[in-house]
């Protein structure tokens, strides 16, 4: 894909990918854009959180992305889901891939239009370095945890807790165990009549994705919480 | 016992039985006994006792 990156003439003619990577490096450091270019995450579920965090990270410049969701856009989702109009009827794995090469078309994208579960996470997300879990109901999320920890040695950014509004300060990163992120309020569900709104559920998916970039720098984060 | 930190005087029980008088559900959950992810198959046949350290994470929906 051209990008029309070079719209000041006097700049020197480099290609889309070398003028995105100086900028990341500009931006960030040059220790930060490698150590993140190198990895590949996964990303399980494009809703409300997914799909904002996989924004994210493909704005920060992770490497590779994984991305995994068998729905599709409805209008419905609109209110808190990173998608357009255009999108209605669209496959979410197809419609996040499209958004994200508008943002940035030299990741490396895997997009996956399936129903994730124990007999295909492995498939899906083996070469990821971390999963993210974005899924909606707490049998999945539960599901895909348990997966991740006992099968596994890779990290684990799940979501608990994120329906309703207000109360920004309640939403936290937790290290629950080695391997283990969780953020949320860790009670306010969609079962208790509050719905999914959109700035909030904004806020856990950026501690997720903003988790996964400490986990990435090796650096530990003082305020995550136990 | 000791359950996500808290000293609690608990019967005996299996990791199921547990998680039912918490009023949690087994698809809901991840249980770690003293260290270790406990596989959810195991859940009705491991057997718990006072000197067991549970962490028990609950999962709520929505996402």
């Amino acid at each position: 894909m051209e990008v029309p990156l070079n719209s000041d003439e006097n700049r020197e003619k480099i290609s889309g990918e070398e003028l995105i990577n100086r900028v990341l490096v500009e931006r960030g450091s040059t220790r930060l854009h490698e150590k993140l270019k190198l990895s590949t995450v996964g990303v399980a579920g494009l809703g409300g959180l997914g799909s904002n965090i996989a924004m994210a990270l493909a704005r920060a410049g992770i490497g590779k992305l994984v991305l995994c969701d068998f729905d599709l856009v409805d209008l419905s989702n609109l209110n808190r889901q990173n998608y357009y109009i255009r999108h209605i009827g669209h496959k979410k794995s197809a419609a996040t891939l499209e958004i994200l090469k508008e943002i940035n078309p030299y990741i490396s994208y895997e997009p996956h239009d399936l129903y994730l579960n124990s007999s295909n996470y492995g498939q899906v997300f083996g070469e990821c370095d971390i999963i993210v879990e974005a899924f909606d109901t707490s049998e999945c999320k539960a599901d895909l945890v348990n997966w991740v920890l006992l099968h596994t040695d890779k990290r684990v950014v799940a979501a608990s807790g994120v329906a309703g509004y207000g109360f920004s300060n309640t939403i936290m990163t937790r290290r629950i165990r080695e391997r283990f992120y969780l953020v949320g309020d860790l009670v306010s569900s969609v079962r208790d009549g509050q719905s999914l709104v959109a700035p909030r559920v904004a806020l856990a998916a950026a501690h997720q994705a903003n988790c996964v970039i400490s986990l990435i720098m090796n650096q530990p984060d003082s305020t995550i919480v136990k | 016992m000791v359950i996500n930190g808290v000293e609690r005087q608990m019967a005996n029980q299996s990791v199921s039985e547990l998680i039912k008088s918490l009023n949690l559900s087994e698809k809901r959950v991840v249980v770690e006994v003293n260290g270790t992810i406990v596989d959810r198959d195991l859940y009705h046949t491991f057997q718990l006792d006072q000197n067991h350290v549970v962490e028990i994470v609950g999962f709520v929906g929505g996402g």
